[in-house]
C-alpha cells in the first residue's frame, strides 16, 4: 500500500521500504513506499527485516532506483543513484515512549496566557498572564532563572472557592456490643443492627457483621463488593464545611445471593482476604486497617439485576449511618488530625479538567452520585438513571465522598468507593501549583455503542464550554467501556485540547479501538503478566500513576514530543517513565 | 503434539440476558459461554435470539488441575 506525501513527511525519519515491485530507473515518490505504521506487524510476521543501513524516507524521496527490487524491500544505499545526504538515523520505534528531557519550549495558550515550560535543570514551570509579562515572552529560554524572579513578584493571588475541613478520628479497636458508640478510640457496633438494617431494602435477606483485625488476615471472604470509608457531614453539604471521618477502620461489603452465588460472580475475588486484597491501594484497606465486614445475602437471582447489588449497598449504608450519627457528635478536640482541602482557582495557570469514566452498563455497573452523607447511598442519583450523561463535581466534592461506587468488574481494576474518597489523581492535580484544576467530570459508560457516542459527544461539548487547556481521561476496568474511553479522548483531542488517557490495558485488557488523539496514554497495570489478577485494587490508579499522567499532560501542553508507545504492552516503558519522574523530583 | 490452535470465527446466539450478563450458545450445540455485558460490543440493545460472533481457538488443557 502506498502512502500520501503528508504521511511521507510525517515519517521522513522512518525507514524507507518499497510497497510493491519497483522497477530500475524509478524516481522514488511516496506512492512507491510502504506505511511505516505497519512495520511492527510486518516484522512480527517475518515479512520484513529492516537492516541497519536502511535509508530514511526523507533520504530516498526523489532519488533514482538503480535496480529492480521486490515488494517490501528496505532501501539501502547500494540501490540508489548518487550521494545520500547524511541525515539523522532512522528512528525505529524504540519502545521507551517517554517525554524527552532537557526540552525548553513555550506556547501562547488560550486566554492570552504565555506558558513557559523549562524541563532542563530543576524542571521550573512558569505560567503567567500575557498581560503581566509580555516583555519576557520574547526569549523565554534565554535566562530562565532571572525570569523566575521577576515573575514571582507579579504573581496573582489564587482564589479559594471553598474549603472542606476533614477531622480524622483514630480507631484503635472495633467491637460488637449492645449499643453503637465511639469512645476513646473504641468503636462499638450494636449487634442487633444487623437485623434492623435489613429494613432498608426487602431484597436483602440476611446480614452478618464481623471484625477482621490486621493481624488476622487469614480468613475466608466472599467477593468484596466495596470498600467504604466511614465519614459523616457535621456542617455544610458534600464538598464544603466539616466532615468527620474514621481512620484505621473501614467497612468492606461482601455479598452472595440466597443460592450461594457471589453477587459479583464475574471477577469475584472470594478467597483468603490476606491474599485477595492489594492492601494500601487507594481503594483498598490499608495494611493496618481494621476491617468491619458486612456480609449481605440478597434474594436469589437478584444479583444479575440492578436492584440486587443496590439493595446490598443500601442495607450496608444503614449500618454505617448509625455509626455516622455517633461520629457526628464527637468533640473536635478529640480529632487526631485535621486536614484542610481547598477548591482553588489558580489564576493564570492552565485550566485542567479530569474526566473519570465510570461504569453504567447496569447491575453493579453503576455509581451513586452525590449522596447526602460522604460515601453514602441515600440522596444520591445513580448515573445509570441519569442516562450516563457527564456530571461535574468539584475536587472537594470528590474528596468528600461524592461518589459511592457499586463497583464493577473485575476486582483488580475496579474503583471502590474508598478509591474516589482518596482519588490520587484528583488530590495530585488539585494540589499542583502549576495547573488550575477546574473540575472533575464523571461520565457513565452505557452498554450500547449509540448511547456511548451520545454521552461522549455531550462530554466533548461540555469540555469545550469549560475552556480548558488540558484534560486527563481515566477509566476503570476494561471491555466495551474502552470504546467510549477512546471516543472521549477523540472528542477532547479534536477540539485542539491536549489530552492524556489513563487505563488498565496491558495484556488482558488491551484496547480494542483507537484514534490519532490517543498518543499520550498511561498504563495502570501492575500485574507481571498483564492480567486481571483477581486481587482487589491491584491494577487501579495509584499516586505514581497519577504523577506520570500529570507529567505527561504538562509535557503535552508544553508541546514536548511524546514518543510513540511500542505496539505491544511493555512494562519497562512504565518503569522508565516513572524513573524520569523520580529523577525530576530530586 | 503440534496442533493448529489458531483463532477462528465462531457464531452463536444469545439464549439468556440479564442486567448483568448474556449467555451465548454456540451453533451446532457446541457449548455455551456466559460473559458480563461489558464484554459484549453491540450497536443496539441486545435481545434473546440475537446472533453473535467471536473468534476463538480450540481449548487446550494446561494442567491436570491438581
Amino acid at each position: 500500500m502506498s502512502i500520501t506525501p503528508e504521511t511521507a513527511n510525517q515519517h521522513k525519519n522512518d525507514p524507507a521500504v518499497v510497497c510493491c515491485l519497483t522497477q530500475e530507473g524509478t524516481i522514488i515518490s511516496p506512492a512507491d513506499l510502504e506505511d511505516p505504521a505497519i512495520f511492527p506487524d510486518l516484522e512480527d510476521s517475518g515479512l520484513l527485516t529492516i537492516p541497519d543501513n536502511v535509508l530514511t524516507i526523507g533520504q530516498v524521496l526523489g532519488k533514482k532506483l538503480i535496480k529492480t527490487i521486490d515488494a517490501l524491500t528496505p532501501i539501502t544505499p547500494d540501490m540508489i543513484e548518487g550521494e545520500i545526504e547524511e541525515e539523522t538515523k532512522p528512528e525505529v520505534i524504540s519502545g521507551n515512549g517517554v517525554a524527552e528531557e532537557e526540552t525548553v519550549s513555550n506556547a501562547i495558550g488560550k486566554g492570552n496566557v504565555i506558558r513557559i515550560h523549562i524541563e532542563e535543570g530543576k524542571g521550573i514551570n512558569l505560567e503567567i498572564p500575557a498581560i503581566v509579562a509580555t516583555a519576557t515572552a520574547v526569549e523565554p529560554a534565554a535566562k530562565p532563572s532571572e525570569e523566575k524572579h521577576e515573575l514571582e513578584e507579579e504573581r496573582i493571588e489564587d482564589r479559594v472557592k471553598r474549603t472542606l475541613l476533614m477531622r480524622e478520628f483514630d480507631v484503635k479497636e472495633v467491637r460488637l456490643g449492645d449499643e453503637t458508640s465511639f469512645e476513646n478510640g473504641i468503636l462499638t457496633i450494636r449487634r442487633t443492627l444487623a437485623e434492623d438494617a435489613l429494613k432498608a431494602d426487602p431484597l436483602a435477606k440476611k446480614m452478618e457483621i464481623d471484625i477482621i483485625t490486621p493481624d488476622n488476615k487469614n480468613v475466608f471472604t466472599n467477593t468484596i463488593m466495596d470498600v467504604i470509608p466511614i465519614a459523616t457531614k457535621v456542617e455544610g453539604s458534600i464538598g464544603e464545611g466539616i466532615t468527620h471521618v474514621l481512620s484505621g477502620a473501614v467497612v468492606i461489603l461482601t455479598g452472595v445471593d440466597e443460592s450461594g452465588i457471589q453477587v459479583h460472580e464475574f471477577g469475584s475475588c472470594e478467597g483468603i482476604i490476606g491474599e485477595k486484597v492489594r492492601f494500601g491501594r487507594p481503594g483498598c484497606p490499608d495494611e493496618n486497617d481494621i476491617m468491619i465486614r458486612i456480609h449481605v445475602t440478597i434474594q436469589a437471582g437478584t444479583g444479575m439485576e440492578r436492584k440486587g447489588p443496590y439493595a446490598a449497598h443500601k442495607v450496608c449504608d444503614a449500618v454505617i449511618q448509625e455509626i455516622r450519627e455517633v461520629l457526628k457528635k464527637k468533640d473536635p478536640s478529640e480529632a487526631a488530625r485535621v486536614i484542610e482541602y481547598k477548591d482553588v482557582e489558580r489564576v493564570g495557570r492552565p485550566r485542567v479538567v479530569i474526566v473519570k469514566e465510570i461504569m453504567g452498563q447496569g447491575a453493579m455497573h453503576d455509581n451513586v452520585i452525590l449522596p447526602k452523607e460522604p460515601a453514602g447511598v441515600l440522596g444520591g442519583r445513580p448515573n445509570v438513571d441519569l442516562g450516563n450523561i457527564p456530571v461535574v463535581l468539584s475536587p472537594n466534592e470528590v474528596r468528600d465522598g461524592g461518589i459511592h461506587a457499586l463497583t464493577c468488574i473485575g476486582p483488580a481494576s475496579k474503583e471502590n468507593t474508598r478509591h474516589y474518597f482518596r482519588e490520587p489523581l484528583v488530590n495530585l492535580v488539585a494540589d499542583d501549583e502549576e495547573v488550575n484544576l477546574v473540575g472533575v467530570v464523571f461520565v457513565g459508560s452505557p452498554q450500547v455503542n449509540e448511547e456511548k457516542f451520545y454521552v461522549s459527544e455531550r462530554l466533548g461539548a461540555l469540555i469545550e464550554a469549560m475552556g480548558v487547556d488540558g484534560a486527563i481521561v481515566t477509566t476503570e476496568g476494561f471491555g466495551n467501556n474502552h470504546i467510549d474511553f477512546a471516543s472521549h479522548i477523540e472528542q477532547i483531542g479534536k477540539r485542539g485540547i491536549p489530552v492524556v488517557g489513563v487505563t488498565y490495558a496491558a495484556y488482558q485488557g488491551q484496547l480494542i479501538v483507537g484514534n490519532k488523539y490517543m498518543d499520550a496514554m498511561v498504563e495502570l497495570n501492575k500485574d507481571p503478566n498483564g492480567m486481571e489478577s483477581e486481587i482487589l485494587g491491584d491494577n487501579t490508579l495509584t499516586r505514581e500513576d497519577a504523577e506520570r499522567a500529570l507529567a505527561m499532560l504538562k509535557a503535552k501542553m508544553a508541546g514536548v514530543e511524546i514518543k510513540p508507545a511500542p505496539k505491544k504492552w511493555d512494562q519497562s516503558v512504565i518503569e522508565k517513565n516513572q524513573e524520569l519522574i523520580r529523577n525530576a523530583k530530586k | 503434539m503440534e496442533i493448529n490452535a489458531d483463532v477462528r470465527p465462531i457464531k452463536g446466539k444469545i439464549i439468556e440476558l440479564t442486567e448483568r450478563d448474556v449467555k451465548i450458545e454456540f451453533y451446532g450445540r457446541m457449548g455455551m459461554l456466559r460473559i458480563p455485558l461489558r464484554m459484549l460490543i453491540c450497536d443496539k440493545r441486545p435481545e434473546v435470539g440475537d446472533d453473535v460472533e467471536l473468534e476463538m481457538s480450540y481449548v487446550k488443557l494446561k494442567s491436570d488441575g491438581r
